[in-house]
């Protein structure tokens, strides 16, 4: 029996491999799109992990979505802000202040991080008058083949690489750290920043209210809590999952539909022959079996390969595409398959059961 | 023994009105009889050959098999009467055009619950039987309307039914294959086997001792060999 339901399968071999890459497209959609879920998750939880109790005042101009993925502007506040807020009503309750000037530079393809901030020099003295002190990103170094004593300029400055940094996360292994007066004369913007990291013992205080006060001291900046880039994280995160939720829907109906679709048309075209079989004596479970059985493994092996394709495009397509790693859970895996198998045999049941009620005599053509 | 008892068979026809293709319509076929059905087209051959073949509920009246009414068994039952004691030979062959000779003869006992293997060794010995032997592997469209038909009849006594029913067998043979059929339906039933076969051949029809003619849903005459005259 089994090896007839081959032979079939065999005779029609090109039908069902055309579903199965279907299907196996629309699953892997699913896949890329779990992924980027996932790795959004991640990425809020990185960035509560990275900012903890601190605020980052950054101009009212800067995109923030372009901030957090390094991608930086002109957009620029005066450097003394920082002076200005420590000598305000809120002074007392900064415990400490970080101005930096963040900006992208390319050398030699290579798109590098400057992160300009001051104690670069006291913690990297060079003896070379002509270079600022650096320190490099191991990436970074590496794309550039420099070593430590190496001396490279970039904008008209000479750097020496005073220190290369191994195991800097999120991005900053193509960064370049120097003196916050170097950075401003590579990017031509003296005596400005475009970030203050503020941070402080707040446990007591309301955060979100003391970030407004800090907008209100310095004019033209926005002040965000770790809390409230959260919460907005959070929320967009929940629109994601909500929308991943109507696309795994889609995505099942769709598997559904080309299912359905499937075995309608297998139903119409076989009907010889399912008069035939029901004629020398099959019995109808069985004609009903076999497109449910015949739907199954479309789906299985569907959800399998859309698995097999989903994994190399999110790691290389889709990572491409949001400028960081992703990766695909393969916990998915069982959950995806499980669904595909048991939309198909659901959309299956219908013409199944339709092919069982052929009547012989009329499929056959014989009266 | 196969019994119709004032059968009657209507279908829907064109603008909804209902054509009566079989109109009360009584018979005994006792074992191991060999029985031609013959009449114009339209006369209600096969729909009278599909309904004592348990494919066709009539819609009016029993169709009893070995005593037992057919259409009142389950449908599963019923399947699994056709598979066991009906062996069926329609005009076009139906092979399954993906399968070897040996499969679409093996089909049958495979659905019946034997083992591929065993199916497949008694479709061989039924094929060579019928000369066929060296067909075994090929597909239905490497063998001639002869070799086809030989097929379907092994296929229809694989699983050794009681009954052989036949749909114009001869249908499409040119006269050298029909005589060649004719014979092995006769040899078939000399081995005992009950046959009702429609047909248009008088050839075939004369060499059956019982003939049935039907016009227009209605049994006009059941005989045996003496009553051909009336047929012509």
């Amino acid at each position: 029996m089994v090896r007839l339901f081959f032979k079939c399968v065999r005779a029609r071999w090109f039908e069902f491999l055309a579903a199965v890459l279907v299907i196996a497209v629309v699953v892997s959609t699913v896949i890329v799109q779990h992924s980027l879920a996932i790795s959004a998750e991640n990425e809020i939880h990185d960035l509560a992990h990275r900012l903890g109790d601190n605020i980052l005042v950054l101009s009212e101009k800067v995109e923030l979505s372009d901030f957090y993925m390094l991608r930086f502007g002109d957009d620029s506040m005066p450097e003394s802000y920082p002076r200005l807020a420590l000598s305000s009503s809120i002074g007392q309750q900064i415990k400490g202040m970080v101005s930096r000037l963040y900006g992208n530079w390319e050398v030699q393809g290579v798109p590098l991080i400057v992160v300009g901030q001051s104690g670069i020099t006291r913690a990297f003295p060079t003896d070379k008058s002509s270079a600022a002190a650096s320190v490099w990103g191991d990436r970074a170094a590496k794309e550039l083949s420099l070593n430590q004593g190496d001396i490279i300029t970039i904008g008209n400055v000479n750097l020496e690489v005073s220190f290369i940094a191994e195991g800097l996360t999120d991005d900053m292994d193509l960064g370049i750290f120097t003196e916050l007066e170097v950075a401003q004369r590579i990017f031509g913007r003296p005596e400005t920043i475009n970030a203050i990291h503020v941070s402080g013992c707040w446990c007591s205080i309301d955060i979100p209210a003391l970030a407004r006060q800090v907008e209100d001291v310095l004019p033209g900046t926005r002040a965000i809590a770790a809390e409230a880039i959260l919460a907005s994280q959070v929320q967009s995160q929940k629109s994601v999952q909500r929308y991943s939720k109507v696309l795994e829907l889609v995505a099942i109906l769709l598997v559904g539909g080309i299912i359905a679709a499937l075995i309608s048309s297998q139903v119409r075209r076989q009907v010889r022959e399912i008069g035939l079989f029901l004629a020398v004596g099959a019995q109808p479970f069985i004609i009903t079996g076999y497109f449910i059985v015949l739907a199954a493994l479309v789906g299985l092996i569907g959800g399998l390969t859309g698995f097999l394709l989903g994994s190399p495009i999110t790691e290389h397509l889709a990572s491409q595409l949001v400028g960081r790693p992703l990766a695909v859970s393969n916990g998915i895996l069982l959950p995806l398959v499980a669904s595909a198998t048991a939309a198909s045999i659901a959309a299956s049941f219908f013409p199944a059961h339709r092919a069982a009620t052929v009547d012989p005599t009329t499929a056959l053509r014989e009266i | 023994m196969l019994e119709l008892n004032s059968v009657s068979k209507t279908y829907p026809g064109r603008n909804r009105l209902p054509v009566r293709a079989l109109n009360q319509v009584s018979l005994v076929v006792g074992t191991g009889e060999f029985l031609t059905i013959v009449g114009p087209s339209g006369s209600g051959k096969s729909t009278m050959l599909f309904t004592a073949g348990a494919m066709l509920e009539p819609s009016e009246g029993t169709v009893k098999l070995g005593g037992v009414d057919i259409y009142s068994i389950s449908k599963r039952k019923r399947a699994s009467l056709r598979r066991r004691q009906i062996g069926f030979i329609f005009q076009t062959f139906n092979l399954i055009p993906y399968l070897t000779c040996a499969e679409n003869v093996a089909l049958p006992a495979v659905l019946d619950g034997t083992s591929y293997r065993d199916s497949r060794t008694r479709a061989c010995e039924m094929l060579n039987r019928l000369g066929l032997g060296n067909r075994i592997g090929h597909r239905p469209n490497e063998l001639s309307v002869g070799e086809r038909q030989r097929v379907a009849l092994c296929r229809s006594l694989v699983n050794e039914p009681d009954f052989l029913l036949a749909d114009e067998p001869t249908g499409n043979l040119d006269d050298g294959l029909a005589l060649e059929v004719i014979q092995m339906f006769l040899e078939l039933n000399d081995e005992g086997l009950t046959i009702i076969a429609v047909t248009h051949d008088l050839r075939f029809a004369e060499m059956s001792p019982r003939i049935l003619m039907l016009n227009e849903g209605e049994v006009r005459n059941d005989t045996g060999k003496s009553g051909l005259e009336i047929v012509r």
